[in-house]
């Protein structure tokens, strides 16, 4: 394997993201409303997980300001993923805000925190501990 | 321990703290110092942002009660802190890159340059140095990406549209010719401007599929994927930089990474002094980026007249030229068949010149001019005149202003060609003598400096 330099950066931008989804879901849970900011972060990380299982192409579908598009990126989510011991954390999070029942959606939106929390901590974690520059030659 | 409430706003005012110190940094820099339009803009956008970031933060933890809600803020804290250190970074090489420490003749006729692509009439750069002997920039899809991503959480001011950030090394604000890398370093802000990072990566990682099946595992593809991604990239950004600014580009490159160390005694490739620089690795192979902008050159009708050049640089870009993709080599200690990753390269290098002639559309190409003042320059040049207005004897006399692509490469050809030519007429100069040369080849370094701003005033464009 190529040394590639690991770029610190990355982490962090993935945590600036991920703490915006959390907002986002905690906003959800307050007024009931879904954003489309949201919905396309759930479907972002949803569509990353599936790759990581099946092997499948993964940057030819991810939208434009996707937060999954470098390999520390790539890597916090299965580490987090890993982690979480849940075969089915895609199907998990594709389903949030489906069910009609709203104890139900806010007990699906709550998990979908603890998910993005664990994925904020880890993104942070990495960024704080990881040498590397913003800078690019 | 204190409660909850009281570690949040604890956390709270301590980022408060260090937001201001980076604030004051930017609010009372130094008031004798004169900076370009486009670092004063740099550092209002900073102040801006750490005051959103300071009133966002000051009512910490608000009307928050539960205990949920208050580790939630303490979580944001953490990230937001997290966002001001990375933007820590820019500030003092910013702060410490005014006028006086820049080279802001080249700078602003390279931005001129630049804006003359219609799609980027409005762009800026702040210029900083750096305390590495490389050019770079800061990526500005990250930075923009990371500074709004504090804004939007602090509902803040997104990142200035059309600024971007270059570093040079300080030690060479007045070097002309190692400068003329600049351009490079504009093209990846315009490969992040024009989303081709994304464009890459979803061709690349088609290309790998296509070369090593989809049962290569995801993360392995992600990383190579980055690879070939970057290689892309730099090698976009050396063919762009020599369509802004022609040989010049080409030229610096060989002299600041001594390529020519490559040729044998009779100016031709040695395998065994090539190889190193015929390897891919983190880059793209160094002989494999000559030969991309060769063919640049080739395409914007500068190569007729630069292999006329007498200079080792240039034997060097010949060489290159005539490379095969076979001659070029990536050495991985994996399982992965290393031909097969450089086929899945090679096959996305068509597009980074289809990419390069769709964001210069509307450049005017800077070959034509050079050729038309390139004899006067080198005239002048010769005999120590700085060569802003140059007498031309056709029928009438007339001056004419060189423009800024003219005069980079008259000059650059002149520094490599004929050098000796001026020593000639300096009094007990000795062209054979390595610190006689070196005064002289900074001579005409300042000469065209000065050229560059004169034309620059004499044009009365606008000042950035």
């Amino acid at each position: 394997m190529v040394s590639a330099s690991t770029d610190r950066t990355n982490y962090l931008s993935l945590a600036l993201d991920t703490r915006k989804t959390i907002k986002a879901l905690g906003q959800w849970l307050q007024t009931g409303a879904e954003s489309p900011e949201v919905r396309q972060a759930l479907e972002d990380t949803v569509e990353s997980l599936r790759a990581l299982s099946s092997g499948g192409s993964l940057f030819a579908r991810l939208h434009a300001d996707s937060s999954y598009e470098s390999y520390e990126q790539i890597r916090t989510l299965q580490e987090v993923q890993l982690t979480m011991k849940d075969e089915h954390l895609a199907d998990r999070l594709s389903a949030v805000g489906a069910s009609p029942d709203p104890v139900e959606r806010n007990r699906n939106i709550e998990w979908a925190i603890t998910f993005f929390a664990a994925l904020e901590n880890q993104a942070l974690q990495r960024y704080n501990r990881s040498a590397g520059s913003a800078f690019g030659h | 321990m204190a409660a909850l409430s009281e570690q949040v706003r604890h956390d709270a005012a301590s980022l408060y703290q260090f937001v201001c110190s980076i604030v004051d940094l930017c609010e009372s820099r130094n008031p004798a110092a004169a900076y370009l339009s486009s670092s004063e803009r740099f550092f209002d956008y900073l102040v801006e942002l750490g005051s959103a970031t300071k009133e966002y933060v000051q009512n910490f933890p608000g009307g928050r009660t539960r205990p949920a809600e208050y580790l939630d803020l303490r979580d944001e804290v953490a990230v937001l802190r997290a966002g001001w250190q990375f933007l820590h970074a820019f500030v003092r090489p910013a702060l410490e890159s005014d006028t006086l420490h820049l080279p802001s003749a080249l700078v602003q006729g390279l931005i001129r340059r630049f804006r003359e692509i219609p799609r980027y009439s409005k762009t800026d750069f702040v210029i900083f140095h750096t305390d590495e002997f490389n050019y770079l920039t800061v990526r500005s899809s990250p930075l923009k990406k990371n500074a709004d991503g504090i804004a939007s959480l602090v509902h803040g001011p997104n990142f200035p549209e059309q600024l971007g950030l270059i570093g040079i090394p300080y030690s060479q604000s007045s070097s002309l010719f190692m400068n003329c890398l600049i351009p490079h370093e504009m093209g990846h802000y315009v490969f992040a401007d024009a989303a081709l990072g994304k464009k890459f990566r979803a061709e690349v990682e088609q290309q790998l599929v296509n070369s090593l099946g989809s049962q290569f595992p995801l993360l392995d593809r992600v990383r190579y994927t980055e690879v070939l991604a970057k290689w892309s990239e730099e090698l976009f950004c050396d063919v762009f930089a020599v369509r802004l600014a022609g040989f010049s580009y080409s030229l610096a490159f060989v002299e600041l990474f001594d390529f020519s160390k490559a040729l044998d005694e009779d100016g031709k490739l040695s395998t065994h002094r090539s190889q190193s620089f015929a390897r891919f690795d983190e880059y793209p192979a160094d002989l494999f980026r000559v030969k991309q902008q060769a063919a640049v050159l080739v395409k914007d009708r500068w190569w007729p007249e630069l292999v006329k050049v007498d200079s080792h640089y240039v034997k060097l870009l010949q060489a290159a030229e005539q490379m095969q993709n076979t001659d070029f080599e990536f050495p991985i200690a994996h399982q992965v068949d290393p031909a097969k990753i450089l086929a899945a390269f090679f096959a996305v290098v068509p597009q980074v010149f289809s990419e390069l002639d769709a964001v210069t559309v509307g450049l005017a190409p800077g070959f034509d001019a050079w050729r038309r003042t390139s004899t006067n320059v080198e005239t002048y040049l010769e005999h120590g005149v700085v060569p802003s207005s140059l007498l031309e004897k056709k029928g009438e006399l007339n001056f004419v202003r060189p423009d800024l692509v003219g005069l980079l490469n008259s000059s650059y050809k002149f520094y490599v060609e004929s050098l000796d030519r001026l020593i000639a007429h300096i009094k007990d100069a000795e062209a054979s003598d390595v610190s006689t040369r070196s005064t002289w080849a900074g001579k005409v370094q300042t000469w065209t400096t000065k050229a560059i701003e004169d034309v620059s005033l004499l044009q009365g464009k606008e000042t950035i």
